[in-house]
């Protein structure tokens, strides 16, 4: 018997070669490869049929790009295994990160692998349907009966629809409103705001709250300290940032109602009136509601589980905490801000399937089990009232949970486009607006007009490749 | 001709023939996975990225050309040359005071001290630390309620400061930061000086020199060349600075770290400019490549090579 051996050479040849092989096997298209969306022609998704939720019959795996918050990872990997449970079929769920969620959703397009399904926020989608990435749902949605997790509001209608067609599949509905941490109130002897409250109460109740009690600071108020979160107090002036919210044209920040209540909510709070932690005193968590320092906040659903919930009560951390629909100031409608979010079909070759998996994700039964798992208001209005206004109330103590629903009813939309949202706030509103106004080195009179003129830049750039209709 | 024709035939046989074959084509197969690697992750993004300087590309739709626009908005977007000013102003501060920290630590490691290994490898430490834990670690340092550095200048009476929040303190503390990462300098001083023939400076020392005039007149000149590798790594190094000031201050406060990698990556992938971000991209390559060849020039007249 003979044994051959391989020399060292012959060894690295063989190696080199297998490397060299996988090196360019790697380089290969996929074994199924999507359609690219650029490539795809418009009109056929729209001749796809409508499929009824659940899909009974044997459908392909679909791909799902899932919106990465800590509270949604689980809930989003249970709808999917109970959507394989019910029906056979199989979505598999890929969570990305939220820093860099569109980043990666954009490249995944750009390399001709795009998702099946994603998640959207409201204001985030509209961008990828004017490219043609994604499908119109109206079709479908009808026929599945799935019309009232769709909300006939203002701010609901801006974020789920797009040229009159839907594209966007709600998952939730939610709103913002301010959460008071009830001990501060009681240690101060003041009553707990009531939905009826006014402006100067809050900014009166806030500088009550504000004290140092054995060297330890307490604020009345955590100031959010971004466009985004301070569009409520703006809207509530009786004006707006531009001169529509859908598709706007002109940018018109420096109106002078505009920068009184800008100059408050953005600066005055932290340097003047100083009852809010600065951006730098937030820096590490330490001067949060979280952790009772600060008395009020402005948040939403989601933001229930890190205050209070029962393992932080067995912990004995929980901050106990309610909510309150957000002060009357000027505008007596009292606008509050829409944040729906959901799922699009993306235009790809499996449109069929992932509408089977896409229907039951916010199907009464889907979104019931995401909502109980994320603690956020669910899609349909009776998933809101029957079960979830009565669930926070047991898992979070919030008493007051029906006033996200009733500020609902007042939404509005941030802004959407061609220019998203996110955009403006980086390329315009954050570096000349609100970071002077933040760190106390800017008046809201002086920069208002440079983030005026830069978004109009902004705008203008993208008018100027639209077809003039 | 015929004859060279047949000369020509020989030799192409001759090279084709069993074992120059083999080895040729051995020698190509051992190049393989450095080839296909550099020409698909580096040869190709750097010449399509050049096709993309031309181009308009959002990711979402089939790239536009757009001629020279690009490049003419590089240097007219002020963004792009507050970018290049921030990036400048950290790389000769921060260098020339890296090279000068890592020196001085090479030569007292480099003396026969107790714990010295011990010593080098506590410097060289931070260099191992993620980028992610060091960001960390400085942002609680820089703290401006809770922070060490804060607590040291108190020491001295001065007031606490809000380093990262503010636009005038937030490069200083970047340039001080890098301070902490000099420990592969300092390894590469150490090299150079263990080379340094020991024969030079004990006859400088017969002679009468003391340990400055040694420094000056012998150490030095022998460490020009390693000074030179350490001043070059770093200058390219300092231009490519993203991670930390992503990571900590994500550009901020009003721009005042938005670095120019920082900016090619927000262009990139925070504002879809794929084609802008390319020119961008191109601009710090021809300025880092320029700032390279010049140091090598003007090289000459102070880096001395024995075998020069």
């Amino acid at each position: 018997m003979s044994t051959q051996k391989f020399s060292r050479r012959q060894f690295l040849l063989i190696g080199g070669s297998g490397v060299a092989v996988a090196a360019l096997a790697a380089c290969q298209p996929q074994a199924q490869p999507t359609t690219a969306p650029a490539k795809a022609e418009p009109t056929k998704a729209a001749a796809v049929g409508p499929t009824q939720p659940p899909a009974p019959k044997k459908q392909p795996d679909v791909d799902f790009f899932a919106w990465g918050d800590p509270v949604d990872v689980p809930a989003w990997n249970k709808v999917a295994e109970m959507y394989t449970q019910k029906t056979g079929n199989k979505a598999n769920v890929t969570i990305g990160a939220t820093g860099d969620f569109y980043t990666k959703l954009q490249t995944m397009v750009a390399g001709g692998t795009p998702p099946h399904l994603s998640s959207f926020q409201g204001w985030e989608w509209q961008v990828f349907a004017d490219k043609n990435v994604l499908v119109p749902v109206d079709d479908q949605v009808k026929a599945a009966k799935l019309e009232d997790i769709f909300i006939d509001a203002p701010g609901d209608i801006a974020y789920t629809q797009r040229k009159g067609k839907k594209y966007l599949l709600p998952i939730e509905h939610p709103t913002m409103l301010m959460f008071y941490a009830k001990k501060p109130f009681q240690d101060a002897g003041l009553p707990f705001p009531k939905d009826d409250w006014t402006f100067e109460q809050f900014l009166e109740a806030a500088q009550k709250l504000t004290k140092t009690v054995d060297g330890k600071k307490q604020f009345g108020y955590q100031a959010n300290g971004i466009w985004a979160r301070d569009i409520h107090w703006m809207r509530n002036s009786g004006k707006q940032e531009f001169d529509n919210l859908i598709d706007p044209k002109k940018s018109m920040f420096a109106q002078p109602e505009l920068a009184e209540i800008i100059q408050i909510v953005a600066s005055d709070v932290y340097y003047k009136m100083k009852i809010s932690p600065t951006p730098a005193d937030l820096e590490g968590g330490a001067n949060t509601i979280d952790t009772g320092n600060c008395a009020m906040k402005y948040e939403g659903p989601w933001y229930f589980t890190r205050l209070n919930n029962p393992q932080l009560r067995d912990q004995k951390k929980a901050v106990e905490f309610d909510v309150v629909i957000m002060p009357k100031y000027k505008d007596a409608s009292r606008p509050h801000r829409c944040l729906t979010s959901g799922v699009a079909v993306l235009r790809t070759d499996k449109v069929d399937a992932t509408w089977a998996f896409a229907s039951y994700l916010v199907s009464y039964e889907g979104n019931k089990a995401y909502s109980e798992i994320s603690g956020r208001l669910p899609n349909n209005p009776k998933g809101a009232e029957q079960d979830w206004v009565p669930r926070i109330k047991e898992l979070h103590g919030v008493a007051n949970g029906r006033a996200f629903i009733d500020a609902f009813k007042t939404s509005v939309v941030d802004v959407v486009g061609g220019v998203p949202r996110s955009k403006i706030w980086n390329e315009a509103a954050k570096p000349l607006g609100w970071d002077p106004l933040t760190l106390g080195t800017g008046k809201a009179v002086d920069v208002l007009p440079k983030v005026d003129t830069k978004v109009q830049e902004l705008l203008d750039a993208y008018w100027a490749t639209q077809p003039k209709s | 001709m015929t004859a060279i024709t047949q000369r020509r035939r020989d030799s192409l046989r001759r090279y084709f023939s069993g074992l120059a074959l083999e080895e040729t084509l051995s020698g190509f197969l051992f190049a393989t996975p450095f080839v296909v690697g550099f020409s698909v992750f580096i040869a190709y993004p750097m010449i399509y990225s050049i096709v993309l300087v031309f181009q308009n590309w959002d990711l979402l739709t089939p790239p536009v050309f757009v001629g020279l626009n690009n490049i003419t908005k590089v240097f007219r977007d002020p963004v792009a040359n507050l970018s290049l000013y921030n990036t400048a102003f950290y790389t000769f501060l921060a260098v020339p005071v890296q090279l000068g920290i890592s020196f001085l630590l090479a030569m007292a490691l480099n003396q026969p001290i107790k714990g010295r290994s011990f010593y080098r490898a506590g410097f060289y430490m931070p260099m191992i630390v993620p980028v992610v834990a060091s960001a960390v670690v400085w942002q609680r340092v820089f703290h401006p309620e809770f922070g060490l550095m804060n607590e040291v200048i108190g020491w001295f009476g001065m007031e606490p400061r809000k380093w990262l929040w503010d636009p005038a303190l937030a490069k200083p503390a970047f340039i001080f930061m890098s301070f902490w990462m000099i420990g592969r300098q300092m390894v590469i001083f150490i090299a150079g000086l263990q080379n340094i023939p020991q024969s030079l400076v004990e006859a400088a020392s017969i002679d009468g020199a003391g340990r400055l005039h040694q420094l000056r007149h012998i150490i030095i000149p022998l460490m020009t060349p390693i000074i030179f590798y350490n001043m070059v790594m770093a200058i390219i190094a300092s231009f490519q600075i993203f991670a930390p000031a992503m990571l900590m201050t994500n550009g901020g406060p009003q721009n005042a770290t938005l670095f120019a990698v920082l900016n090619i990556y927000r262009n990139a992938f925070e504002y879809y400019n794929m084609g802008y971000a390319s020119a961008l991209a191109w601009e710090l390559f021809v300025i880092v490549v320029g700032f390279t060849v010049t140091q090598f020039y003007v090289s000459r007249r102070w880096v001395y090579y024995e075998t020069g």
